[in-house]
C-alpha cells in the first residue's frame, strides 16, 4: 500500500467519507425507531442486515469509483504517470474500499449492539458476523474490481459487474429448469453440486446465506456452510489474478476502447446466449417446440443487439449468427440426449425413503367422477367442450419410520406407482397434459414447515380406485366434487365444490346411478 | 539525462513508435515535432510511465521512467487532454500534488500569480487555455527534473506564452531540468528549444541542436543566363526545387560556405543566401522525406 497516495485518497474526501459514514449508521439505526426491549434481537438483525446491503451496495460502487481513471485517456494519463507503482494503487484502492465498507460496518453494528443489544446478542454471534462479514467484503471488492477492470470503459465495467452479478441467477435457472423437464421426480439433493450451482457460481450469495445463518439461525434454511468458504476464497484468488493481468499489467491505452477483453463481452453474450438456449432446449425437447418460437427470435434480435453494444457498430457480421445458429442446434442435441439417458442419469439416483423420521406421499389427481382412475383436464376451462364436472381426489399419506413394517404393503403400491410415474415422464407424448402432482418427501416431525428430499412427479395417470380404496386403509381421502353450472348469459362458471370422503363419494355416486 | 533505446511500441497490430533512441541532455529544451498521428503523444506518455515500451528502454539517469518510482516521482506530465476531477478546483488540486509529488509552496505561489487564476473556483468552468495554465503551474511547481508537455501551448494566448516561456527559461536556469515540448506551434518552440526531434511514423526522422539544423539548411536564390535543369544540381543533397524563367529557388542540405562557393562555380548572375526558419526547416524535411519514400 502506498502511503502517500491512500493519504491523497483519505484527505481529498474528508466530507464525502464523514458524510456517508454518518448517513450509513442513520440507515442502520433506522430500526430503533420502533425499539421495544422483548424484540431487541430482531432489531439488531434488521440494522445488521441493513449495514450488509451498504457494504455490499459499497463493494461495487467503490470500485467503480476508484477505478474509474484507467477507462479515460486524460484521467490514466494523470494516474498512471504519478509515482505510485500500479501493484501499490491497485492495494491501496482495494485497501480504502474495504475500509470503508468493512469500517462502516463494523463501527455501525458496534454502535447498536453496544447501545441496545448487548444482552441479547452473545458475544459469539457478534464476533462470527465481524469476522465473517470481513472476509466476505474482502471477497467481494477482489471479484467486483476485478470485473470492473475486465473493461474498457466506464459504462461497459458497469454493464460488466451487473452481468457477472446476474450471471450464477441465469445458470440457477437454466439449472431449475433442467431439473423440471429433464428429471422425472425434479429431485436432485438440495445439497448437490448442481443444485448448488447457482449459489456457487455467486459469491454475493454465498456471503447472504452464511450472514444468515449467523444472524437467524433458528429462521435460517441453512446453517452456516463452512464449504462456501472454499469457492469464495477460489473466487478471490482467481479475482486477484484478474486484477493482475488487467490493471497492474493492463495496457494504458485500453481506455476507451471497445471491451473486447476476452473475460468481458465475448465470454458474457456466449454465455448468457448458451445459458438462456439451454433453457429453452429443455423445453423443447420436453414438452415441445411450440410457443418457444417467438423466444428464440426474440433471444436472437437480443443477441444481436449485444454485438451492437458491444462493439459500437451497427455493422452486423456473419459470425455471430453463425455462432447463434450452431448454439441452437448445439443446445438441442445436448438436451436430447439428457432426455436419452433420462437427466444423464440422474433421475436414477438412489434415494433412502427413512432419510428423516416421516416419510410422506402427497397426491392430488383431477378425475373423471365415474372413474377416479381417468384424468382430466377440464378444471378451468369454462367453454362448453370442457366444461364437464369432475373430482378432484387428495390426500396425505404420512409414514412414521418406527412404523413403517406396519406400512410396508402400502409404501410397496405407493413405490410401484412411483415408478410408473417416472417412466411415464419419459414415455409420454409431447403434449400430453396431466392433472396429476405426485409428491414424496421426508420430515424432521410433523409439524415442521421444512421437508427434505423432495421429489415431486407429474405427467403420470392417475391411482385407479382399487388403490386409491387400499390408501384410504391408511390416510383419508378427499374428494372434492366439482359441477358446472350456467349463468344467465349462457356461459359456464365452477359451482362451490362438494368435499366428501372416498367412500361416501363412492357411495354417493352409486345411488345416484 | 533522459535515454531512449530502441523504443518500440504498438497499439495492437498498428506499430506506433519503433526502434526510436533519443537522448536528451540536462538543461535542455527538445522540441518534439510530427505530422499528426506520427507518435508525439504515444511518446511523451511512454517517457512519463503511462504506456509500457513492448521492447526498449526509458530511463531518467539511469532509472527506468516506468518501473522506478522514485524517476516517476521527477516527471511533470502535462497531457494534451488534462483530466481535472469532478467539482476539482486548484486548491483541491495542489493536495494530490502536495501529497505525490516534490510540491513547492512558494514557486505554486509565484506562477499562480503569474498565470492569475482563482485558486477557489472550479476547473470546470475554465476555458481551455486556463485549464491548461492550471496544468502548467503545477508542472513547474514540483522541482521536476524531466518536464513532459503535450501540445503545451495548445489554447494559451499570447501574454500567456510568454509568461510560460519566461517561466521555462528561469527554471531552466535555477535548475537542473530538461524538457521536452511538443506543439505544432513551431514558431513558439524557436523561440524556446535549443534542439528538436522530429518524428515521423514512429521514429526519430532527424534531429538535434536546432541552431545547428538551421545553419545547415539554406535558401538559395539563384538567376542564370542560360536554362537549367534540377539535373544540373544533381551533387547537391536538394530539398526543395523550383524553377521561374531564369530565376531558381533551392533549398540544399549542406554547409553553406561550401554550397555557396559551388554555386558561384555555376557564374550565376545573381546568388542570395536566405537564413530557414524553424517551420521551413520542417515543412522541408518532411517534403524531402515525401520524395525519398
Amino acid at each position: 500500500m502506498n502511503k502517500n497516495y491512500f493519504n491523497w485518497l483519505i484527505k481529498s474526501r474528508k466530507i464525502s467519507i464523514l458524510f456517508f459514514i454518518l448517513i450509513y449508521i442513520a440507515f442502520q439505526l433506522i430500526p430503533f425507531s420502533t425499539f421495544d426491549s422483548y424484540s431487541a434481537k430482531d432489531t439488531f438483525v434488521t440494522s445488521a442486515n441493513i449495514g450488509c446491503f451498504l457494504s455490499m451496495l459499497m463493494t461495487v460502487a467503490l470500485p467503480v469509483f476508484l477505478f474509474s481513471y484507467i477507462h479515460r485517456k486524460s484521467s490514466a494519463d494523470m494516474f498512471l504517470s504519478m509515482p505510485v507503482s500500479r501493484r501499490e494503487q491497485l492495494i491501496t484502492n482495494l485497501v480504502f474500499t474495504w475500509l470503508m465498507s468493512y469500517g462502516s460496518f463494523f463501527i455501525g453494528t458496534t454502535l447498536v449492539w453496544v447501545a441496545r443489544t448487548l444482552n441479547v446478542i452473545p458475544v459469539r454471534m457478534w464476533l462470527s458476523l465481524q469476522v465473517f462479514t470481513a472476509f466476505a467484503l474482502i471477497v467481494l471488492i477482489l471479484v467486483h474490481s476485478a470485473v470492473y477492470n475486465l473493461a474498457n470503459s466506464i459504462f461497459d465495467g458497469i454493464v460488466m459487474i451487473g452481468a457477472y452479478a446476474l450471471l450464477p441467477a441465469i445458470a440457477g435457472l437454466s439449472v431449475t429448469s433442467f431439473l423440471y423437464s429433464m428429471i422425472a421426480g425434479k429431485n436432485v439433493p438440495d445439497d448437490s453440486f448442481v443444485n448448488q450451482l447457482g449459489t456457487f457460481l455467486s459469491p454475493l450469495a454465498m456471503s447472504f446465506i452464511n450472514i444468515g445463518a449467523i444472524l437467524e439461525p433458528d429462521y435460517s434454511d441453512a446453517t452456516f456452510n463452512y464449504y462456501y468458504l472454499i469457492p469464495m476464497i477460489m473466487f478471490a484468488i482467481i479475482a486477484a489474478a484478474l486484477l493482475k493481468l488487467n490493471f497492474i499489467n493492463r495496457k494504458a491505452e485500453r481506455a476507451g476502447q471497445i471491451s473486447d477483453n476476452p473475460l468481458s463481452y465475448p465470454f458474457i453474450i456466449n454465455i448468457y446466449l448458451v445459458l438462456i438456449l439451454l433453457d429453452l432446449a429443455w423445453t423443447v425437447v420436453s414438452d415441445g417446440p411450440e410457443d418457444l418460437l417467438f423466444f428464440y427470435l426474440l433471444l436472437f434480435f437480443i443477441y444481436v443487439i449485444s454485438s451492437f453494444v458491444y462493439k459500437r457498430t451497427l455493422k452486423i457480421s456473419v459470425r455471430p449468427i453463425a455462432f447463434f445458429v450452431c448454439a441452437c442446434i448445439l443446445t438441442i442435441g445436448f438436451a436430447r440426449v439428457g432426455w436419452i439417458t433420462e437427466g444423464f442419469g440422474l433421475s436414477n439416483l438412489p434415494y433412502n425413503l427413512f432419510s428423516e423420521p416421516y416419510l410422506y406421499y402427497e397426491y392430488r389427481a383431477d378425475a373423471k367422477i365415474e372413474n377416479l382412475g381417468e384424468d382430466t383436464a377440464a378444471r378451468d376451462d369454462a367453454n362448453e367442450n370442457a366444461a364437464k364436472d369432475y373430482a378432484q381426489v387428495n390426500f396425505t399419506l404420512e409414514i412414521p419410520a418406527d412404523r413403517k413394517d406396519e406400512y410396508k404393503n402400502i409404501i410397496d403400491l405407493m413405490e410401484d406407482y412411483r415408478h410408473k410415474s417416472k417412466s411415464n415422464f419419459y414415455t409420454r407424448d409431447i403434449g400430453d397434459e396431466s392433472s396429476v402432482y405426485f409428491e414424496v418427501y421426508n420430515k424432521m416431525d410433523k409439524d415442521t414447515y421444512r421437508y427434505d428430499n423432495y421429489y415431486s412427479y407429474s405427467s403420470t395417470s392417475p391411482l385407479s380406485e382399487k388403490e386409491l380404496l387400499e390408501i384410504s386403509k391408511y390416510c383419508s381421502i378427499n374428494v372434492d366434487v366439482y359441477n358446472y353450472g350456467k349463468d344467465s348469459d349462457g356461459d359456464y362458471y365452477i359451482d362451490d365444490s362438494n368435499e366428501m370422503s372416498l367412500t361416501e363419494f363412492i357411495a354417493r355416486r352409486s345411488s345416484a346411478k | 539525462m533522459l535515454k531512449i533505446e530502441h523504443l518500440s511500441k504498438n497499439f495492437g497490430k498498428k506499430e506506433v513508435l519503433k526502434d526510436l533512441n533519443l537522448t536528451v541532455a540536462n538543461k535542455s529544451i527538445v522540441g518534439l515535432v510530427g505530422i499528426n498521428g506520427a507518435g508525439k503523444s504515444t511518446l511523451l506518455r511512454s517517457i512519463a510511465g503511462v504506456y509500457a515500451p513492448e521492447q526498449g528502454s526509458i530511463t531518467l539517469d539511469g532509472r527506468s521512467t516506468y518501473t522506478d518510482m522514485s524517476a516517476k516521482k521527477e516527471i511533470a506530465f502535462v497531457s494534451d487532454d488534462a483530466y481535472f476531477p469532478m467539482g476539482a478546483t486548484i486548491n483541491s488540486t495542489k493536495l494530490y500534488y502536495q501529497c505525490m509529488y516534490n510540491f513547492d509552496e512558494a514557486a505554486y505561489q509565484k506562477y499562480l500569480n503569474m498565470f492569475k487564476l482563482d485558486p477557489k473556483a472550479s476547473i470546470a468552468t475554465f476555458s481551455k487555455g486556463m485549464k491548461r495554465r492550471v496544468s502548467l503551474i503545477f508542472a513547474l511547481s514540483i522541482h521536476a527534473k524531466l518536464l513532459l508537455l503535450d501540445e503545451a501551448y495548445d489554447g494559451l494566448e499570447p501574454i500567456a506564452r510568454l509568461h510560460f516561456k519566461n517561466a521555462l527559461t528561469d527554471l531552466l536556469e535555477d535548475e537542473d531540468v530538461s524538457v521536452i515540448i511538443s506543439s505544432h506551434s513551431l514558431k513558439e518552440l524557436e523561440d524556446i528549444c535549443d534542439s528538436f526531434a522530429m518524428l515521423e511514423n514512429g521514429n526519430i526522422m532527424t534531429g538535434g541542436d536546432l541552431s545547428e539544423s538551421k545553419e545547415h539548411i539554406n535558401k538559395y536564390q539563384l538567376a542564370f543566363r542560360d536554362p537549367h535543369t534540377r539535373e544540373d544540381f544533381r551533387d547537391f543533397d536538394i530539398l526543395q526545387y523550383e524553377n521561374e524563367g531564369q530565376v531558381y529557388k533551392l533549398v540544399i542540405r549542406g554547409d553553406s560556405d561550401d554550397i555557396e562557393a559551388r554555386l558561384r562555380a555555376m557564374d550565376p548572375m545573381l546568388l542570395n543566401i536566405l537564413p530557414v526558419n524553424f517551420e521551413e526547416l520542417f515543412i522541408y524535411e518532411l517534403e524531402s522525406r515525401g520524395e525519398r519514400v
